[in-house]
């Protein structure tokens, strides 16, 4: 009877924070991307 | 005191040194959030209906633990921000702006998934009530906040000017928590807290704290891996501008 309610509830959880985590994973990933592309070229200017 | 509580900080006030920590205990703190979240749900996957709200006690599961979690995050990073102004420390500023998106996500959580509870035990999704209008006005305090970092362009003065607002808007946090004391509201009051005589039964009191638990190390393992994130995008500013 309430199944809707219930699933709906855990669902937008999981979405929510699967969102936020992959989100922050992505951006330390580009983060260390870039840093290490700078370094590179720093270097090669160096 | 302040002198011990500055030595304990200059310890990790080197981002080097920092990273390094945070490198040793990134993993292994994912692991342990992972696997409480998974004992968690098992327990409540066995947890009984309840004989006033029948199946829909389920939703509290995740509900409540979200709804700690939003005043936890917040208090997070108001600490974070009184930690960067007084002791100077370099990661205080970025922690607070770590913590921020995740905080309003887990508001955010607390507020869909209390809609979606709402509308069969109240009939309702949504009353102005004092406690549902506080956190809803704690996620604008959150919006308001990582609008404020990405609005100005000048570091140091939007770490200033964000650690003001995060500061000004604690005021918020125990209005939410006590919001169901201090006026007559449709909220129910609070259950966990009475651990003299919590109003709520072992078979559902037991699996809200371990959900409990889960969540706080899930917002410690996203911060943590958002920490990182600040630090290196510092570095990149830095170096952009040394270069």
């Amino acid at each position: 009877m309430y199944d809707f309610y219930i699933y709906a509830s855990y669902i937008f959880t999981a979405l929510a924070l699967g969102a936020i985590i992959a989100v922050s994973f992505r951006g330390l990933a580009q983060a260390r991307q870039r840093l290490a592309t700078l370094q590179d070229t720093q270097n090669g200017d160096g | 005191m302040l002198e011990r509580l500055e030595n304990l900080s200059a310890l990790y006030a080197n981002p080097h040194r920092f990273m390094n920590l945070a490198a040793r205990l990134h993993a292994s703190l994912w692991l342990t959030a992972v696997g409480a979240l998974t004992f968690g749900l098992f327990m409540v996957s066995g947890v009984p209906d309840d004989y006033q709200q029948g199946a829909t006690v389920r939703i509290m599961f995740v509900h409540v633990p979200a709804a700690w979690m939003a005043l936890f995050a917040y208090s997070f990073i108001f600490f974070a921000s009184i930690v960067a102004v007084v002791l100077r420390h370099p990661l205080g500023y970025l922690a607070a702006r770590a913590a921020a998106p995740v905080g309003a996500v887990f508001t955010l959580v607390a507020l869909v998934t209390g809609a979606l509870w709402g509308q069969p035990m109240w009939g309702t999704w949504w009353v102005w009530d004092a406690r549902l209008t506080s956190v809803l006005v704690l996620l604008f305090i959150y919006l308001g906040y990582i609008a404020l970092w990405e609005a100005i362009d000048d570091y140091g003065r939007a770490a200033r000017a964000t650690s003001i607002l995060a500061v000004v808007g604690f005021v918020n946090v125990p209005i939410v928590k006590f919001s169901v004391d201090w006026w007559n509201t449709l909220h129910q009051p609070a259950s966990v807290s009475r651990f003299a005589r919590p109003a709520l039964h072992a078979d559902f009191l037991y699996p809200l704290l371990i959900m409990g638990v889960a969540f706080l190390l899930l917002f410690l393992a996203i911060t943590l891996t958002r920490l990182q994130m600040e630090v290196l995008r510092q570095r990149l500013r830095v170096r952009q501008s040394e270069g």
